[in-house]
């Protein structure tokens, strides 16, 4: 079944909200040698939604019709690929058209912000896997050129190929405490208007609500830190509540 | 009213990697794009085509397949729009509002109400 009557609505910041999430999700079980191999397949899953959608209808479950066909890309990637052949019953698991909920993009944040990358790419690599963001408005965002910004991805990926294994939620020590902060200090890098309901939707889904007053972080294994409480909580508050 | 067919071409050597916003925008030009036409009354259909695909034909020794549709170049037709117009050159101006328009050209073609029409 497809909804005719404005479909408009049905998609409205749907490639916004999930490309960086599916990203994740698909990264989280590749791994950090692979993430091109993630974005290329949510890329393909896009450019396939805009080649149907406008005739066949927009599905009813479109952010699971985006990750199935994502999947489906990545399964045919990694099947052409004999190192990465041993991933394959990490991305066939599970029902197929529900993005798993999870930690994925948090994980994922927390990859982008390796100590060992240089800061602009940590930003920069957030911003592009993430964030969901393009070369262009990075470069524009960090007032550079979308040159330096794609070298500079293209840095951080061949690194986190050779030195990471794995993108997975740390425990908070005080290193880690530090790259959580500056990601939800996304706001330091001024997000264009059109970008804050997307970068907010993100940080809500990485914090959740905690025993006290202020809100949490939590992490795999269900430690708390807790931020800074109300609406100054780690930077979102101002963020919300710039003039769009 | 008589119907035209738009295929739309586009080159995948030069297909800019589209980012999450710039998707976004493209497909909500697309649906508009649909939606203001039906709603003028130029009822609309269409689809998207495989990359890959098959070319069958038959010659002297028998029937062969081959690989397609690549013959020269990498310009290849992506999807196809149906649209209902008075004329050509009304069908014609339709398709130059299309948002495709930023990724490839558009043949604009009538669909012979006999046959083959010149």
């Amino acid at each position: 079944m497809v909804h005719t009557e404005r479909p408009g609505h049905l998609v409205e910041q749907l490639f916004r909200h999930s490309a960086g999430q599916l990203v994740a999700t698909l990264a989280r079980a590749l791994g950090p040698a692979r993430i091109d191999l993630a974005e290329e397949a949510v890329q393909e899953a896009m450019l396939r939604a805009l080649r149907r959608w406008p005739f066949a209808g927009v599905p009813d479950n479109p952010k699971g019709w985006l990750y199935q066909v994502a999947r489906n890309t990545a399964l045919d990637l990694v099947r052409h690929d004999e190192v990465m052949r041993a991933k394959l019953p990490l991305l066939v698991t599970g029902d197929h058209a529900e993005v798993p909920a999870g930690d994925d993009e948090l994980a994922m944040t927390f990859l982008c912000c390796h100590p060992g990358l240089p800061l602009p790419s940590q930003v920069a690599l957030t911003l592009k896997t993430v964030g969901g963001l393009g070369v262009d408005e990075i470069a524009a965002a960090l007032l550079t050129r979308p040159a330096a910004v794609a070298q500079r991805l293209v840095r951080a990926k061949r690194w986190l190929r050779e030195h990471a294994d794995t993108i997975e939620v740390p425990g908070f020590t005080a290193p880690t405490r530090r790259f959580l902060l500056r990601q939800l200090g996304l706001c330091e890098v001024q997000p264009h208007p059109r970008d804050i309901p997307r970068l907010t939707h993100g940080l809500r889904r990485l914090t959740v609500k905690g025993p006290d007053s202020g809100r949490v972080v939590r992490n795999a294994d269900a430690r708390t830190f807790p931020c800074r409480s109300s609406r100054e909580s780690c930077g979102t508050a101002s963020v919300t509540s710039r003039p769009g | 009213m008589p119907q035209y067919v738009g295929f739309l071409r586009y080159d995948e050597d030069t297909q800019p990697e589209l980012s999450p916003d710039e998707a976004q925008r493209t497909l909500e030009l697309y649906l508009a794009w649909n939606e203001d036409l039906n709603k003028a009354g130029n009822a609309t259909a269409g689809g998207g085509l495989s990359k890959r695909g098959r070319v069958v034909h038959r010659d002297g020794s028998g029937l062969g397949v081959t690989d397609g549709p690549f013959v020269e170049g990498t310009e290849i037709v992506g999807g196809f729009i149906t649209i209902e117009a008075a004329d050509l050159d009304e069908a014609e101006k339709i398709f130059a509002s299309h948002p495709h328009l930023g990724f490839g050209s558009i043949e604009v073609r009538k669909i012979g109400e006999q046959g083959c029409e010149p």
